[in-house]
C-alpha cells in the first residue's frame, strides 16, 4: 500500500485526537475522589446524603468539565481540522 | 409481580431488536452503516421555502420538537388543575416540586427569582436529551449523494447496501460527490468509448497479474488508478498497456460493426490507441454511488449552536440577577474599587483588585462551561452509541443506551443547578463586610 501525504497527516491527526484523551486521567481521578468523600461523608452523617449528594454531582460537573476540554480538542482534531 | 413482567419484556424486545434482527440480517443486506459524525447540525433542507440563505438543520427541527413537547407537556398538565391531580398534572407537580426544594435549599429567599428560568432550562434539556434516544432519531432520514470527506454506501433500491458487518464504506471525495450528482441528474457519465478502453485495460491487468478478473470497484478502489494498482502487485504497466491497446482495437472494431459506436470515432480512437490507453491507465477512477442518509432528527443538544447559546442565556441571567440584587454595585466584584481605595489602610487592597480582574476570566469562560459541557457529554455519548452498534450489534447497545438515559438527566440537572448555584452566589453577598 502507497502512503500519500493525505494518509499521513490523517494518520497524525488520529494519533494526536488520542493523545489529547490522556487529559482525561486527571478527572477520573478527581471525580473518583469526589465520589470517596461523599461517600465517606454520607456513611458518617446518612441524614445529610441529599445534600452531601447534590454537591457532589456539582463536584463532579466541575472536574468533568475539565475532560470535557479535552474531549472537545480530540473532537476538534479529528472532525473540523 | 406486574412490573416484573414489563421489565422483562423490555429486555426481550431490547435483546431481540438489539442482537438478533440485526445479527440475522447481516448477511441479506441488513448491517449498521457507519452514519455521517459530522460536529455542525446536518443540512436537512437548503434555502428553506425559497428564502436564500435560511437552512434547516436536523438540530434545529429536533429544537423545535422539544420546545413543542415541553409546551404540550406544561399546558397539558396545567390547563385544568384540581386538587386531586391526575397522573400529568401529578407528574408535572413531582418534577416542579423536586426543582423547587433544591431552589429553596440552594438560594433562599431568593429562590422564587432563579427558580421559573432554572426550571425551563432543565425541563427543554431534559427531553432534548432524551429524545435524542428515541429509535429512529439520528436514523431516519433522507438519502443523498456523500460530499467531500464523508464516508458513503453503495445504494441499492432506496437504501445503503451493508452485506457485511463492520463494513465501514468509502471515503467519498469532491470527483465523487460530482460524479454522484451527474447520475442523479440522469445525465449519460460515461462514453462507450471509454468504457471499452477501461474493460480492455482491467482484461489485460488481470492477464498480467495472473488473476481471474480485476474490478474497478473492488481492487482498484476510490480515488486509484489502473496502473498504480497494477504497480503495487508487482506487475509491468508498460505491458498491461501494449496489451490493452490490441484489445481495444479489435473490441472497437467489433463495436463499431455493431453500431454502439460511430465508425468515424472508432477510427480516431484506434488511430490514438496508445495515447488514449496511456492516459486512462493513469486516470484516478471514482465512484459515482456513494450515498450518505441525512437523518432528519438528530439531538438539539449536539449542536454547539444551542449549548452555547443557552450557555450565554445562563451568563446574562447570572449577571442580571447580580445586578437586580446589588445595583451597580454587583460589579465591584470585578472591578474592586473599595479594597483599593482603602489600600492606604489595608495593603492587600491591591491583591483583592487583582483578584477581582480575575474574576471577569473566569466569569466569562463560565459561558464556554457551561456550552461545552452540556454538548461534549451529549456528542460524545451520540457517537458511542452509533459506534457501538456498528461494532456490535448484540445486546452492549441496550447496555449504552441505559448509560445515555442517565447522562441526559444528569446533564439538564447539572446545567440548571450550575446556573441556580452561580445565580444565588451572584445574589448573595460579596464576602466583604457591606457596613463598612
Amino acid at each position: 500500500m502507497e502512503i500519500n501525504g493525505t494518509d499521513f497527516i490523517t494518520a497524525l491527526k488520529t494519533i494526536g485526537a488520542g493523545l489529547a484523551m490522556i487529559g482525561v486521567i486527571g478527572p477520573g481521578i478527581g471525580i473518583g475522589l469526589v465520589v470517596q468523600g461523599a461517600l465517606t461523608a454520607i456513611g458518617r452523617n446518612p441524614d445529610a446524603a441529599d445534600q452531601i449528594i447534590t454537591n457532589m454531582i456539582l463536584g463532579i460537573a466541575f472536574a468533568e468539565a475539565v475532560a470535557i476540554y479535552a474531549l472537545v480538542v480530540s473532537l476538534i482534531i479529528l472532525f473540523v481540522m | 409481580m406486574k412490573g416484573v413482567w414489563i421489565l422483562l419484556g423490555i429486555i426481550a424486545v431490547s435483546v431481540f431488536f438489539c442482537g438478533i434482527v440485526p445479527g440475522l440480517m447481516a448477511g441479506q443486506g441488513i448491517a449498521v452503516a457507519l452514519p455521517v459524525i459530522m460536529v455542525p447540525g446536518e443540512k436537512v433542507w437548503e434555502d428553506f421555502v425559497g428564502i436564500k440563505g435560511l437552512t434547516i438543520t436536523n438540530t434545529l427541527i429536533a429544537t423545535l420538537l422539544t420546545d413543542v413537547v415541553v409546551l404540550l407537556f406544561a399546558f397539558g398538565a396545567t390547563r385544568q388543575m384540581k386538587t386531586i391531580p391526575g397522573r400529568l398534572q401529578g407528574l408535572f407537580e413531582v418534577i416542579t416540586g423536586l426543582l423547587y426544594g433544591l431552589a429553596k435549599n440552594t438560594a433562599g429567599a431568593n429562590a422564587k427569582k432563579v427558580f421559573p428560568l432554572m426550571a425551563t432550562i432543565f425541563l427543554f434539556l431534559l427531553i432534548a436529551n432524551w429524545i435524542k434516544l428515541i429509535p429512529s432519531v439520528e436514523s431516519v432520514g433522507l438519502m443523498h449523494c456523500a460530499e467531500d470527506g464523508m464516508v458513503g454506501y453503495e445504494k441499492v433500491g432506496n437504501r445503503l447496501d451493508v452485506r457485511k458487518t463492520m463494513d465501514r464504506g468509502v471515503r467519498a471525495t469532491e470527483e465523487n460527490y460530482n460524479l454522484c450528482h451527474h447520475k442523479e441528474d440522469g445525465a449519460a457519465h460515461h462514453d462507450p468509448t471509454e468504457e471499452i478502453v477501461q474493460s480492455a485495460l482491467l482484461t489485460a491487468a488481470a492477464q498480467e497479474l495472473k488473476v481471474e478478473s480485476v474490478s474497478l470497484k473492488d481492487d482498484v478502489g476510490n480515488g486509484s488508478s489502473i496502473a498504480a494498482y497494477v504497480g503495487s502487485n508487482g506487475g509491468s504497466v508498460e505491458a498491461v498497456q501494449t496489451a490493452a491497446v490490441a484489445l481495444v482495437v479489435e473490441e472497437l472494431n467489433k463495436a463499431a460493426e455493431a453500431g454502439t459506436v460511430s465508425a468515424e470515432e472508432a477510427a480516431t480512437v484506434i488511430d490514438n490507441s496508445a495515447e488514449v490507453v496511456a492516459e486512462v491507465v493513469t486516470e484516478n477512477y471514482y465512484r459515482d454511488d456513494l450515498y450518505i442518509v441525512t437523518p432528519f432528527l438528530r439531538g438539539a443538544t449536539t449542536d454547539l449552536n444551542l449549548t452555547l447559546a443557552l450557555g450565554l442565556l445562563a451568563f446574562i441571567a447570572i449577571q442580571y440577577f447580580g445586578v437586580s440584587a446589588h445595583g451597580i454595585r454587583y460589579f465591584t466584584k470585578f472591578v474592586n474599587t473599595p479594597a483599593l481605595e482603602n489600600a492606604g489602610k489595608n495593603p492587600m487592597g491591591i491583591m483583592d483588585f487583582a483578584v477581582g480582574l480575575l474574576e471577569i476570566i473566569s466569569e466569562i469562560s463560565k459561558i464556554l462551561s457551561f456550552g461545552f459541557r452540556l454538548f461534549g457529554n451529549l456528542f460524545a455519548g451520540g457517537v458511542l452509541l452509533v459506534v457501538m452498534s456498528f461494532m456490535l450489534s448484540m445486546l452492549v447497545p441496550a447496555g449504552v443506551y441505559a448509560l445515555e438515559l442517565f447522562v441526559g438527566l444528569i446533564q439538564a440537572f447539572v446545567f440548571s443547578m450550575l446556573l441556580l448555584v452561580f445565580s444565588s452566589m451572584a445574589m448573595a453577598g460579596h464576602g466583604h463586610d457591606e457596613s463598612h
